[in-house]
Order: C-alpha cells, then structure tokens, then sequence
C-alpha cells in the first residue's frame, strides 16, 4: 500500500512511467528529475500523504530509496 | 555590506583567509570553471593576489556557504556600475556549487534567496542582471525558478533579469519550504 502509494506519487510529479519508478530512481539521474519536478514532487509527496516535510528532509530528499525512508518517519 | 547571512538552512560567511583556498579549488574544477565567462585555469598567484585587494573593495562581495557547517560552495554579489554595493541600484549575483553531493540539490536555492532577500529588501537594489553561458541548460532552469527572464543575447550567452516583483512572485513555494526548521 505504502509502496504504491509513493510509486503513483513519483509517477504523477515526474510524469515517468511506473515502471522507471526504482530504488535507483535519483534526482538529476533521470531526465525527468529535475530542479521543476523536484518541487512538483516534494508538493505531491506532502499531498499524498498528507504530511509536512522538515526542510532537512526535504533537502536530503535525493533517491526514490530515500523518499520511501524519510516518509516512513512521518506516518509509523 | 554584511559579513555574515544566515536563513533557509545555509548561512554565507565572507571569504576569509581561512576559506579563501576552497574558492581557488572550487573555481579550477573543469565542470565549475567550464561554465564561467572567463573559462581560463586560475593561478594560485592570481587568486591570492585577488583576495589581497578584495578587503577594500566595495563594489563586489564573496561568501562561501555554508550547509550543516559544512562549506558547499560561493556566492558572489557585484554591482554592474562600479558603485558600491550599498549605493548601486542593479546587481549581479554568482553561484556555484563546488560540492558536488549538493549541486543537484534544493538546498542550493537557499543562498540565492539569502543573498536575493537582503539585495532587495535592505539594499537599494532595483533589479539583478548577469550573463549565464546558454549551453548551461540547468543555470538557465534554477535562475528562472528564482524569477530571472530570459534574454539571448547571441548563441553563446544569454542575459537573465530579475526584478524584485517577479522574485517575490516566484519563490515563495521554495521559501516556504526551505524556512520550515
């Protein structure tokens, strides 16, 4: 659940298809993934699961590894 | 102008004799200095003399950044006139990131807003002006998301400009963001 639910978040902000969304998946590694869509992202993570991000976190937010662990610190 | 600025998680410090070195190394580094008007290797020569005359100067300012205490690049403000930085009504302001971990990062917004807050809001300064290398596709992206307009001016460099208005208008999102603690 957790998982998808980050998948589709990843899908929708970097307009990417599901299955480009990995543990590889790194800010500026892909194309899709930059300064714009970083920010775009950071909005529709927030959305999705209804959280505020510190902005440590938010600065630190650069894998898709690394999103799925800063989350979990929001909603365990 | 002032020597220390602190804010959206970065804090500037003037270029000291204690950091002066890291401008030298970063400055050199192909990627960084590829991306420069003047593309050519600094000398340790040249540098030490530019930071032994750079006390007296009042028409330009160097910091070095800083994320966490740890220093992650250099940020510069000149006034396009000649004027003091205090009296003059438009700027330049340079960047770059020597660190690489943080050049693709958020966090390299936050000393733009730093500078670009105190440029605007406590200085007399109208409007921000600079030349970016046209080629540098990601320097024309992160300086638009900051509010700059585009002008080419030939196939090699394009003019970016930015009033406070379209600054304000721009980044309140990555303010927010980066104010948050």
């Amino acid at each position: 659940m957790f998982e998808d639910k980050l998948k589709q978040a990843f899908v929708n902000a970097l307009s990417i298809e599901e299955n480009e969304v990995t543990a590889e998946l790194a800010y500026s590694q892909h194309p899709k993934w930059d300064s714009t869509a970083h920010m775009v992202l950071i909005a529709e993570l927030e959305s999705s699961f209804d959280i505020m991000l510190d902005t440590d976190d938010i600065i630190d937010m650069s894998s898709y590894q690394k999103a799925g662990e800063i989350i979990q610190k929001y909603i365990a | 102008m002032k020597d220390y600025l602190s804010g959206y998680a970065v804090e500037l410090n003037s270029v000291s004799q204690d950091n002066m070195m890291l401008l030298f190394e970063w400055r050199n580094q192909p990627e960084i200095r590829s991306q420069m008007v003047n593309t050519e290797k600094l000398e340790l020569a040249q540098h030490q003399n530019w930071f032994a005359k750079l006390a007296a100067r009042t028409e330009q300012k160097h910091y070095v950044i800083y994320y966490k205490q740890h220093a992650i690049g250099s940020i510069n403000v000149r006034s396009t006139d000649g004027q003091a930085i205090k009296q003059t009504r438009e700027a330049e302001v340079g960047l770059y990131i020597g660190e690489e971990k943080y050049r693709n990062n958020i966090v390299a917004f936050a000393p733009s807003l730093l500078i670009n807050d105190y440029l605007f809001e406590n200085l007399n300064i109208q409007q921000l002006r600079s030349k970016v290398r046209s080629q540098n596709k990601a320097a024309l992206k992160y300086n638009q998301q900051l509010g700059y307009q585009l002008k080419p001016i030939d196939e090699d460099f394009t003019e970016i400009i930015l009033t406070a208005d379209n600054y304000k208008q721009t980044t309140q999102q990555i303010k927010a963001w980066l104010s948050r603690g």
